[in-house]
């Protein structure tokens, strides 16, 4: 019984890595909707700034409108810092879909903590087949940064070390689970006739 | 136990911890109550597990904190960030762990063989279905299969009002034990000792949700919910006649119980429990329902390691590809919230590919439930 009791606990123990082994990257800025929508169109960019609140920025995604798939339309995305613009991504309104989240990627830019960005949405549809970007209450984008993992075990270290400081962060849990363990190692269950 | 965590256990003690605030019908006030009507419209258990579980939140109140009540509100998505949260989930889960030991205890009086009490045991406490569905999920079911459980013991032992009652206090958390009345109905059993049996499993069912039967909100939300209707959902059509595919089998079912009664009630229990899941979309935590039988059907040697392998393998695949990742990825959140961050397997396949794996994940383990079902079946 106790070594069925270990087992699992190792397997509890290791599980955090096994799963930290399939991420890829992590978010930054999460911004989410509130319903309103900005439409971008001829003469009328859109236009967002942002400071990159972890480093190895390398990809934006934001949640954009495209009523019944009507624009067809070329689509600009410009990222920029500084006033210089440091990448320039084209595509069609046909790969984007009504209230979906586009993902927009870019040359990894490795120092970007802290550092101030814009975004640019740019499209010279007409009103009637402009594309949206949903926003919040005060008009900034919802919008997503993703940036890449440096190490992964430098990950997997942060992620066990967080554990054990929140662990240790509640004594009292600390003692129930200490009384409560050693309560299951000595195994009340006794098999007999 | 505490290192697992899925928003369920969260919504559901939101929901009973208006006991503590002195609700008692806790249908209506869902309703009208001005917060919990945006996050938490309604309550779709038995009036039972709602007095249960607000009453034992009130008991371990000290445990939990002051803390504990903002946690609840706490609908930001990453409530599982607060330092507090392996205190809440321990103290949270540990009834379950009760309940499965009642179980434990039961199959050590079923199995006097020492060698047969050991497979049982391990196999009970040690089985991935449980360890899923009760400790990381954290859902309640483990209450009701304990009642179902300890009914169908009772009545093996002859104590036939005693598991009416059982199986009526059962009933009083989740409707499921209602469903395998009729197996004990159509036992060869005297009819005074079956219909006292039924008219006490439905007679306490009946009390524990009397106070609330002319609620709408209660009706619509319990009585007559999705959730209750669900395994009927799947219908045949026979001319211009729609007949629920679960009510064809059930019923042919019954006719095999009357006939067959070499066949021990345990094992009807297990096929009714398999054919549920066979034919429905069930959740996840369901499961627990049936672990207690399928444990009798292991160690009496109707079904090997190799088919409960398969069956748990199917469970997980099915499990997999349901967009929620608190099923899965999501779960470790309460240790960090990165595992917020990893993608479930249905974000990463496209939406056709998601379907094909979803269509046969699930017909997969309906496959191997029916071969459980034969397998159970044959061996009289």
């Amino acid at each position: 019984m106790k070594k069925y009791i270990l087992s699992l606990f190792i397997f509890i123990m290791i599980l955090p890595t096994l799963e930290l082994l399939t991420l890829r990257k992590v978010t930054g800025i999460e911004q989410n909707p509130s319903g309103q929508i900005i439409y971008f169109l001829k003469d009328r960019d859109f236009k967002q700034q942002f400071i990159s609140p972890k480093n190895n920025l390398y990809s934006i995604e934001i949640k954009l409108k495209n009523p019944d798939m009507r624009n067809r339309d070329p689509v600009t995305f410009s990222l920029s810092s500084d006033n210089k613009t440091l990448s320039k991504l084209d595509l069609n309104g046909t790969n984007i879909r009504d209230g979906d989240w586009t993902r927009f990627t870019f040359e990894e830019i490795p120092q970007s903590e802290n550092q101030s960005f814009g975004f640019t949405l740019a499209s010279n549809s007409p009103p009637d087949k402009a594309i949206g970007v949903e926003v919040n209450g005060q008009n900034q984008a919802a919008f997503i940064t993703f940036h890449r993992i440096p190490s992964r075990l430098n990950l997997i270290i942060d992620t066990y070390q967080q554990f054990s400081n929140k662990l240790i962060a509640d004594k009292f849990f600390l003692g129930i689970w200490g009384i409560f363990l050693v309560a299951l190692l000595k195994s009340p269950v006794q098999f007999k006739n | 136990m505490p290192f697992f965590f899925h928003p369920d256990i969260k919504d559901i003690n939101l929901r009973v911890s208006f006991l503590s605030k002195g609700v008692i019908n806790i249908y209506d006030f869902l309703k009208q109550d001005s917060v919990t009507k945006i996050n938490a419209p309604d309550f779709v258990y038995p009036p039972l597990t709602y007095f249960f579980l607000g009453s034992y939140q009130i008991i371990t109140k000290p445990l939990l904190g002051p803390e504990f009540n903002d946690w609840l509100f706490d609908f930001s998505g990453k409530s599982a960030a607060t330092i507090f949260i392996f205190r809440y989930l321990l103290v949270l889960k540990v009834p379950f762990l009760i309940f499965e030991l009642l179980i434990t205890f039961l199959l050590m009086k079923v199995f006097p063989d020492k060698d047969q009490q050991k497979k049982a045991i391990t196999f009970w406490l040690f089985n991935p279905l449980n360890l899923y569905a009760i400790y990381a999920i954290g859902q309640f079911d483990i209450i009701p299969s304990f009642l179902a459980f300890f009914s169908w013991y009772l009545w093996k032992q002859k104590r036939f009002p005693h598991s009416g009652i059982v199986l009526g206090l059962g009933a009083a958390f989740k409707s499921f034990p209602l469903l395998l009345l009729p197996l004990f109905l159509f036992s060869k059993e005297k009819l005074t000792t079956k219909i006292i049996h039924a008219v006490l499993a439905v007679g306490i069912y009946g009390l524990s949700i009397l106070p609330f039967v002319n609620s709408p909100a209660f009706q619509t939300d319990v009585l007559f919910s999705n959730l209750s209707k669900r395994i009927f959902i799947n219908q045949v059509s026979l001319g211009n006649v729609s007949i629920s595919l679960f009510l064809i089998i059930y019923s042919t079912l019954l006719i095999f119980r009357i006939k067959y009664q070499n066949i021990p009630l345990w094992s009807y229990i297990l096929i009714t429990l398999l054919l549920v899941f066979s034919v429905t979309t069930f959740h996840p935590q369901w499961i627990v329902w049936l672990t207690p039988f399928l444990t009798l059907a292991f160690v009496k040697a109707k079904i090997n390691l190799g088919i409960i392998a398969l069956f748990i393998g199917s469970y997980f695949f099915t499990f997999l590809l349901f967009n929620d990742r608190f099923l899965t990825t999501a779960l470790l959140s309460p240790i960090s919230t990165i595992f917020l961050e990893i993608p479930s397997i249905t974000q990463l396949l496209n939406t056709d590919k998601l379907n094909i794996f979803k269509q046969s994940a699930q017909f997969l383990f309906a496959l191997i439930a029916l071969l459980i079902c034969w397998k159970v079946w044959r061996l009289k």
